[in-house]
């Protein structure tokens, strides 16, 4: 799993059952039992993003032009058109 | 890609209009602050007469002070950021917290897809795609909903001719 599914599957399975148990008390104290999965899932999500606008840059600035193009010319044959 | 997450976001929005996006996004740098590089606080919790929590409050000891991104934007009396209130101190992040955190990012990487065509990640399409209406009023169930469609489709990773929009 990456970064960001492990941080919702902590909010999910760790935090959300204490948060629904604590709703009615929104101020802290926090439960540990609510606040370090939380912790945990905003520290995940912020390296996810950090990592994917590094991923992006290094496939949009250093590695475009060894992608293969999707594209291929054997896709885009039109009527008539027959491989020699 | 050598930069900080916070130096990234700067030179991604550099538009006026962008201004409060921004600084939006480098308080949620802020709170992942406080858990990867945590503080020592002195925290002071009260009780009322009837066995109910009073508030809070949390200080520095004396000498330690706030990095200077941090003190920019932190409110005054209490130790919560200023735009969207999210707690400094670690262990009073919350769920809604997160979910909040959540959002922003969400709307960041639909952002970078609208303005400078960059792909999403998958999740984002996901979160906002499937019932979009139904996000905002409900979305704890939304979120559950999202979590067992992400652990049904078991991976997220995006395939790199998908990555560029051209």
């Amino acid at each position: 799993m990456g970064l960001f599914e492990t941080a919702l599957e902590l909010l999910q399975r760790r935090a959300y059952p204490v948060y629904k148990k604590n709703i009615e008390r929104r101020e802290p104290p926090i439960s540990h039992g609510e606040s370090t999965p939380s912790g945990i899932a905003v520290l995940l999500i912020m390296t996810g993003l950090d990592h994917h606008l590094s991923r992006l840059k290094y496939l949009r600035d250093h590695a475009s032009d060894s992608l293969v193009d999707p594209r291929h010319t054997l896709l885009q044959m039109g009527n008539g058109e027959f491989l020699i | 890609m050598e930069n900080s997450l916070s130096k990234k976001l700067e030179g991604l929005l550099i538009k006026l209009r962008e201004k409060k996006f921004k600084e939006q996004l480098l308080e949620l740098t802020i709170v992942r602050d406080c858990v990867a590089h945590p503080n020592f606080y002195i925290v002071k919790d009260s009780w009322k007469r009837d066995n109910s929590w009073g508030k809070s409050s949390a200080t520095f000891p004396s000498g330690v002070k706030h990095r200077e991104k941090a003190s920019k934007r932190k409110r005054e009396r209490y130790e919560r950021t200023k735009i969207l209130g999210l707690p400094m101190v670690a262990t009073w992040i919350s769920y809604r917290d997160v979910v909040m955190c959540l959002i922003i990012v969400s709307h960041f990487c639909i952002y970078l897809n609208a303005s400078m065509a960059i792909l999403m990640p998958m999740w984002v399409v996901f979160l906002f795609r499937i019932r979009p209406m139904e996000f905002s009023k409900t979305w704890r169930i939304n979120l559950a909903g999202l979590y067992r469609l992400m652990s049904g489709l078991g991976h997220f990773t995006i395939h790199s001719h998908q990555m560029i929009k051209k």
